[in-house]
């Protein structure tokens, strides 16, 4: 694979996107390294641009920072530290450029190797190389899974440090603020945690058994529920209801449980091998390829409208899984091979390079066309499904797969912001759709994008489209991140 | 009318105590922001500095009553009489 160019584009107010200054962006432009980084890495050559050799493993961003995973491990990070977001500790250097806690190039963390990373709003989550989970930034939460209690990693270890708490028993304060990584009691030496993924103030990490463990806010159900069998009848009601009496888990949690759409706890399938976060909600991928969604359905998130209509995305009760939690189960002989959110919306990526999408869609969140004989028309309005309760016009809970234009090859990679989504196609060409108020969509336009369109890029000195070639995609809430070849 | 991005309850606002101001995050990285003596004067509307969204701020106006002084009172800390 050739050497990489990171670019950038979107939503820039405290430097996310990592190219040296904070204006907004409506296309790509390249990313910076933080001076004294050209000499620091192997893998970046003696240049300003940030350019890596070999793959990213990830690339990836909350509210107001950005973090790239090389695949030697080491993390860079930009954006907003106000809350130690971004792991580098405290910042002294403040310049024109870089205002008090704002990063605007890319700045390496230190002494750490890397596997995975996640963003929340103002929170990070990162899985070192022995398979422990380290989080830094806001935990006001709880999202950092960080106690007051035990945030003191020297004396025990750290599995003795797994507590159950009870509902409405939670009596430990959560850490409030971490600028450097600290170790989260989760996960155990023979159990290493592999996947990290973050919500607005929710974390969660699969471990190599296929569970999965959660903390920080709880309130919409986005970690699960209790299992039934351990709650007195006279509580059971109110697990029919979104909002539970305990608002956040302090420590990690193992989710066992999740409401159906009767409002049932069902016991959750244990072969989960992806993880992705929105809002306030989770979602789950099986082994068998089947998608659960647990949390907040307010705008379609669950899928569970797709009951009620006979296409390929129709859910099919699998071995693993209660068909009453299924989401979307992609038909025989085709895998899911990705899940990604955004807030609101959820969008899977299957192996024969097809995207289903549903959930929220007042900004184009679902990439809806009109048809596929249409382009630049305005897309027609889906009819409300009344078997799901929507305070919002705009969303669709029935998985339905997105349209490309006809020269799109076929689908290898997606990433959802916020509010827009990403897709990336085996020929190299990006494509955008969703909320573009920051440009993020990349059209040199902030209107929002409806459907799939193609991410132009003008590059100095000049080239050919056909010579540009995207390698890599990944998004933060209200940005966009490129690797170009 | 008005379109709003989404309705928020107070309690999952964020207030902060200096600028006297109840925040949530905004999708776009910033803020949705009102300030609590808009909440005393009946409004409603938070809104985000960077960008054209708006949320609905879901609250008991009981809650934010003026006593007829300058300092206002929350009715649920209870008036000893």
């Amino acid at each position: 694979m050739p050497p990489t160019t990171l670019f950038s584009l979107g939503s820039n107010s405290s430097g996310q996107l990592g190219v040296g200054h904070l204006e907004d962006s409506a296309h790509p432009v390249p990313s910076l390294s933080a001076p004294y980084l050209v000499h620091a890495l192997d893998s970046l050559p003696a240049s300003i641009q940030l350019r890596a050799q070999r793959p990213w493993l990830k690339l990836t961003g909350g509210g107001n920072h950005a973090m790239a995973l090389t695949d030697s491990g080491q993390l860079l990070a930009c954006g907003s530290h106000h809350e130690g977001q971004l792991g580098l500790g405290t910042l002294r250097n403040t310049s024109k450029e870089c205002p008090e806690n704002l990063v605007t190039r890319w700045t390496p963390l230190d002494n750490y190797s890397w596997t995975d990373v996640a963003c929340g709003w103002n929170h990070t989550l990162a899985i070192c190389n022995k398979g422990h989970v380290y989080a830094f930034g806001c935990g006001t939460f709880g999202q950092l899974g960080l106690s007051a209690t035990t945030s003191d990693q020297s004396s025990q270890s750290h599995t003795d440090r797994i507590t159950p708490s009870h509902p409405g028993s939670a009596t430990s304060r959560p850490v409030t603020r971490v600028d450097t990584p600290q170790m989260v009691p989760v996960g155990s030496p023979g159990n290493r945690i592999v996947k990290v993924a973050c919500g607005l103030r929710h974390s969660v990490a699969l471990d190599q058994q296929g569970q999965v463990w959660g903390w920080g806010v709880h309130r919409h159900g986005q970690l699960g529920c209790p299992d039934i069998s351990k709650v007195s009848k006279l509580d059971t009601s109110r697990l029919s209801r979104p909002r539970q009496s305990v608002t956040y888990h302090v420590t990690p949690q193992l989710l066992t449980h999740a409401t159906n759409r009767d409002g049932e706890p069902i016991l959750l399938p244990k072969n989960i091998v992806q993880i992705a976060c929105g809002q306030h909600h989770t979602v789950l991928l099986t082994d068998k390829g089947t998608v659960v969604v647990l949390g907040s359905d307010k705008y379609g998130q669950h899928g569970w409208a797709s009951r009620h209509i006979t296409n390929p995305s129709t859910p099919q009760a699998t071995k693993d899984t209660d068909a009453s939690l299924v989401a979307f189960s992609a038909p025989q002989p085709i895998r899911i091979t990705k899940i990604a959110s955004g807030w609101n919306h959820v969008v899977v990526l299957c192996s024969e390079g097809s995207v289903f999408s549903w959930g929220r869609n007042d900004h184009g969140q679902l990439g809806d066309r009109p048809s596929p004989a249409t382009s630049d028309s305005e897309p027609t309005i889906l009819p409300q499904d009344s078997t799901v309760q929507r305070s919002y016009p705009y969303c669709r809970a029935t998985p339905e797969r997105v349209l490309f234009p006809p020269d799109a090859a076929p689908i290898i990679d997606i990433s959802c912001g916020s509010e827009h989504t990403l897709a990336l196609d085996s020929r190299g060409v990006c494509y955008a759709w969703g909320w573009n108020e920051h440009g993020n969509c990349g059209l040199d336009t902030l209107e929002d994008v409806r459907y799939p369109r193609p991410i132009p890029f003008s590059a100095e000195p000049p080239v050919p489209p056909s010579e540009i070639r995207v390698a890599q995609v990944g998004c933060g809430y209200g940005f966009s991140l490129l690797a170009i070849e | 009318m008005a379109s709003f991005y989404d309705e928020i309850e107070i309690e999952d606002m964020e207030f902060d105590e200096e600028n006297r101001i109840y925040h949530y995050p905004c999708p776009c990285g910033d803020r949705f922001e009102i300030a609590e003596e808009d909440l005393f004067d009946g409004e409603d509307i938070a809104h985000c500095p960077s960008c054209s969204l708006i949320v609905r701020v879901i609250y008991d106006p009981e809650d934010y009553q003026r006593d007829g002084d300058d300092e206002p009172i929350k009715l649920d800390q209870g008036i000893c009489v």
